[in-house]
């Protein structure tokens, strides 16, 4: 029974997990808090389930179109709205973000309504014994290892491609890094292009896991305290802190007293923020007078 | 060119009696307000005024003070619902119960700004966020005092036997204390309290180094900030008369820091205008969209209306209604003359 | 003959371009170069044209009315004490303040309305007062930043070779993370990742703050070295007298405006320049005694 709630949890982490990479790669960048990055991903997941009921197109291409879809969606957002804010009031460009969030929230409403759809399973769901004792379903350990796999990818690309190292430059200081000639705005437009994917990505994962309906972009705002546990800075830490926040809240929503499950990871963040102000893994920028 | 002293004592006098005209034009308005508008005109007055009173109290927070709160909401439902347990439950009346919600909100405030002292800005806006959720929370599994996700029936207000019952006897109401709380952000805003608070904004180590306190001051704002809310909470429940969790969600969170941002952040009438537009927008929305098919979702072309008008003015106007209208002025003062020319430094200073 | 295709350090030697005071190598008359396009924009308009800019921060005028000139070859020291907008300049030429008037002409190219990353692309480099290293990174990876503006790998490789010649030991820490090395080494960082990008201006924004005298004395040799191999450098500067040594002309500025200009030994004559940045000159110096007194001798 733990076990099993433990591997459901690392699953619903690993989504977790993703949202938590989303806000914090253009976090990093730009400074701002996206908080449309779970609509984001509802959005990317209503695509996903349109286009699996359709059924004209194989499952493979469907995935794929999600994820260029995703891409895309930051790519114009970025582009569109963000964009004019920049060198804006960093708040009144945190409140666009929640504008855009409402906007695809409604848009959402308004083509799939609002009831909720169960999406088709790609995967079986029903848990199969993989190791003996412990029962995982396909779903689930696809879930796990697409997180990992995107992890790898994007940790490779911020390490070893040109690209990525002007990104990190871009995250540590931005007037620097147009001393250095980096287009810091088409960085920005990157920023936004791989949440999206990463947002698309969570997106397919999640919608399996509950139902879909127009409000599942609030999830979003489970997956800060994932990001902040991991100190809102490294990818390893809102790898962390989403896995973490997954099995939590799984474990607490089993033994714990119905009402605690939802606001669980906010008490674990609270608590956390109180003895930690930067996050586990955060670095604390002392500011200099 | 060159003001002598006189000179310009004499136009900041005349400057001071236009306020004041302006300011008495103003009131006089807001007296009469009822005697030409309906029922509906007067709920969505009365709801106004209830924003106008919790964005003057986010504003001492976050325009102030420097310290954003999404989580606003939780105040005004502690209040709202301190108010509606006190006169339903244990009878007391009214005028004892709305100080009181005031200040069951800023014992909550109290409580929240001790762990939120040593948190900057995105932390502090994301705890913020978790105590809106946890307080909600609280609000749907306390059933015994809550009556959960059912909600409360709130009594109707009298003043002295006299009903206040419909929106147009409530408005006064509201509006004495709409006028009261402003008056009383405004001298804060003077004050040596509201400097110090303002010194806290602008560098928390410039403030340390003068010697204000930050524990004091941070606390101090969230304390006014969540009685604020409080006050409005219990008014709210009183006009509305049956309040459940589901009033005070996260959006309405939201909500009222975009009142700030759209009115002016740090300008007491910016947290009017923006509470005004904020609270009038959606209305405005849905007289509009009576002409549009019916097949669209009422609500849901309300919602992305709603946002789309949000982001088109935080990218045209993302200083709030109030910087704006200071331009108009200062262009209006030397009307003749061009405005002068803006075109120095980049806005790059929040780049690090 | 040093100038046909000698390929050194920064390109070409060219002496015409080296230091007046490095006389043995200016006797030397090269045979008519084959200039490149770049090379014959610089030599038809100049490298860095400033043409009577002001600039704001905020309500506040802190350029007035500046002018200044580089041509191809020089090494031009602006002078002047604390807050006289000598790093205001800098960054109104970089873009990052906008020039409220006036013209910025790069080989005859209108820059002041381009951003930061534009111009650096057009082939000036600054290096910042403060640095502005990225401390999280390797000194590899900030070399490599450096080179942003190349596309070509080979000229990459190439750049990097010269760099680590030039500042042998950044080469020994190349893995090392930025912030962990000395001030000195950080400036040499600071101005080996702005020659990666294989610069047609090179502009130092006070490389010789808060370094020891040895140090100092060491990135003035640099720099001199730089300007040497052919590349233009704009220097700001307070260290008057190191600047004097090394520039071929001097700019001196005071509170936003460009109070002189002139070869070194003119300015060096000057009275006043001598009283105030050197602390030379008549009725500047008060004996003991007299202090004492009270009264200025």
């Amino acid at each position: 029974m733990l076990m099993q709630q433990i591997v459901s949890g690392l699953a619903l982490g690993s989504v977790y997990a993703l949202v938590a990479l989303g806000f914090i790669i253009i976090y990093k960048a730009t400074e701002v808090l996206n908080f449309a990055q779970g609509d984001m991903m509802m959005f990317c997941a209503f695509i996903n389930y349109s286009l699996l009921i359709n059924g004209s197109i194989s499952v493979f291409s469907t995935i794929l179109i999600t994820l260029m879809f995703g891409a895309a969606l930051g790519f114009i957002l970025e582009r569109g709205i963000l964009r004019p804010m920049i060198g804006r009031p960093l708040f009144a460009t945190v409140l666009v973000t929640m504008g855009v969030g409402i906007c695809l929230r409604a848009i959402a409403g308004v083509i799939w309504g609002h009831q909720a759809k169960a999406v088709p399973e790609i995967l079986s769901i029903t848990p199969i014994q993989v190791l003996p004792g412990v029962p995982v379903s396909p779903f689930h350990l696809a879930i796990f290892f697409s997180t990992i796999a995107i992890v790898a990818f994007l940790s490779v690309f911020f390490q070893y491609t040109r690209a990525g190292t002007a990104m990190r430059a871009v995250s540590m200081h931005h007037l620097a890094s147009f001393l250095m000639g980096i287009r810091v705005r088409r960085i920005f437009s990157m920023t936004w292009v791989i949440s999206g994917f990463v947002g698309a990505l969570g997106g397919m994962l999640i919608a399996p896991l509950t139902f879909l309906n127009p409000d599942l972009g609030w999830i979003g705002l489970n997956a800060f305290p994932a990001a902040v546990l991991g100190g809102f800075g490294s990818i390893p830490g809102a790898i962390v802190g989403g896995l973490m926040m997954g099995v939590c809240e799984n474990i607490a929503g089993g033994y714990l007293p119905e009402g605690i499950k939802n606001v669980f990871a906010w008490i674990v963040l609270i608590l956390v923020l109180m003895i930690r102000p930067e996050g586990f893994f955060g670095t604390y920028e002392e500011k200099k007078v | 060119m060159w003001d002598s002293g006189q000179h310009r004592k004499r136009r900041q006098d005349e400057k001071l009696e236009m306020n004041k005209v302006w300011l008495a034009i103003l009131l006089a308005f807001t007296a009469i307000l009822p005697f030409i508008s309906s029922s509906y005109m007067m709920h969505i007055a009365v709801m106004t005024g209830v924003a106008i009173i919790v964005a003057h109290g986010l504003n001492i927070l976050m325009g102030f003070t420097g310290q954003v709160s999404l989580g606003h909401a939780a105040f005004v439902a502690v209040g709202a619902y301190t108010s509606a347990i006190l006169t339903s439950k244990a009878g007391v009346s009214f005028w004892l119960a709305l100080p009181l919600s005031g200040v069951a909100a800023a014992v909550l405030g109290l409580i929240v700004a001790g762990p939120s002292l040593r948190l900057k800005k995105l932390y502090l806006a994301i705890a913020t966020l978790g105590y809106a959720f946890i307080v909600n929370e609280v609000l749907v599994y306390w059933e015994s005092l809550t009556n959960g996700t059912a909600g409360i029936v709130v009594p109707q207000v009298s003043f002295f036997g006299y009903a206040l019952d419909t929106g147009h006897k409530y408005y006064y109401l509201v509006y004495t204390l709409v006028i009261l709380l402003s008056f009383i952000a405004y001298n804060l805003s003077q004050s040596k309290l509201g400097r110090a608070l303002m010194a806290v904004r602008d560098s928390e180590e410039a403030a340390q180094s003068l010697g204000i306190g930050l524990v004091k001051y941070k606390v101090l704002a969230f304390v006014i900030s969540a009685f604020y809310a409080g006050i409005a909470g219990s008014l709210y429940a009183h006009f509305i008369t049956v309040i459940a969790p589901t009033s005070f969600t996260v959006m309405l969170s939201i909500e009222y820091v975009f009142m700030l941002v759209v009115g002016g952040m740090g300008h007491v009438w910016g947290a009017v205008l923006g509470a005004i537009l904020v609270t009038l927008l959606p209305e405005g929305i849905r007289l509009f969209i009576r002409f549009l098919p019916g097949w669209l979702d009422i609500a849901d072309l309300q919602q992305f209306v709603y946002g789309l008008i949000v982001i088109v003015f935080l990218i045209f106007e993302p200083d709030g209604l109030y910087a704006r209208w200071l331009k108009i002025k200062a262009y209006l003062e030397r009307f003749p003359l061009s405005p002068r020319k803006q075109k120095g430094e980049r806005v790059w200073r929040r780049w690090r | 003959m040093p100038c046909d295709g000698n390929v050194t350090l920064f390109g070409r030697w060219c002496p015409e371009y080296s230091n007046r005071n490095s006389g043995a190598e200016l006797t030397m008359i090269p045979a008519a170069p084959v200039l490149s396009a770049d090379e014959n924009r610089e030599r038809e308009f100049g490298v860095l044209k400033v043409e009577s800019i002001e600039a704001y921060y905020g309500k506040l005028k802190v350029l007035i009315g500046v002018s200044l000139e580089l041509t191809s070859g020089q090494l031009v020291a602006v002078i002047g004490a604390n807050g006289a907008g000598k790093s205001t300049l800098l960054k109104t030429i970089m873009g990052i303040n906008q020039a409220a008037h006036g013209i910025i002409e790069f080989m005859g190219q209108r820059i002041e309305e381009k951003d930061p990353d534009q111009i650096t692309r057009l082939g000036i480099s600054m290096v910042p007062e403060g640095r502005w290293i990225f401390s999280a990174m390797t000194v590899q990876e900030n070399l490599n930043l450096g080179s942003v503006p190349l596309s070509d790998k080979r000229k990459i490789k190439e750049q990097l070779d010269l760099v680590y010649s030039v500042f042998p030991r950044l080469k020994d820490r190349s893995k090392q993370k930025a912030g962990l090395l000395s001030g000195g080494e950080q400036q040499m960082l600071a101005i080996g990742r702005g020659l990666m990008a294989k610069p047609k201006l090179l502009m130092l924004d006070e490389p010789s703050l808060g370094l020891s005298p040895l140090l100092i004395r060491e990135i003035f040799r640099i720099t001199k070295e730089i300007h040497g191999n052919g590349i233009p450098v704009l220097l700001i500067e307070q260290n008057m007298s190191m600047s004097m040594k090394i520039a071929t002309y001097v700019y001196v500025m005071e509170t936003g405006r460009m109070r002189l200009s002139g070869l070194p030994e003119k300015i060096l004559a000057d009275q006043d320049v001598r009283q105030f940045y050197l602390g030379e000159g008549k009725g500047r110096y008060v004996s003991r005694k007299d202090r004492w007194r009270g009264r200025m001798s």
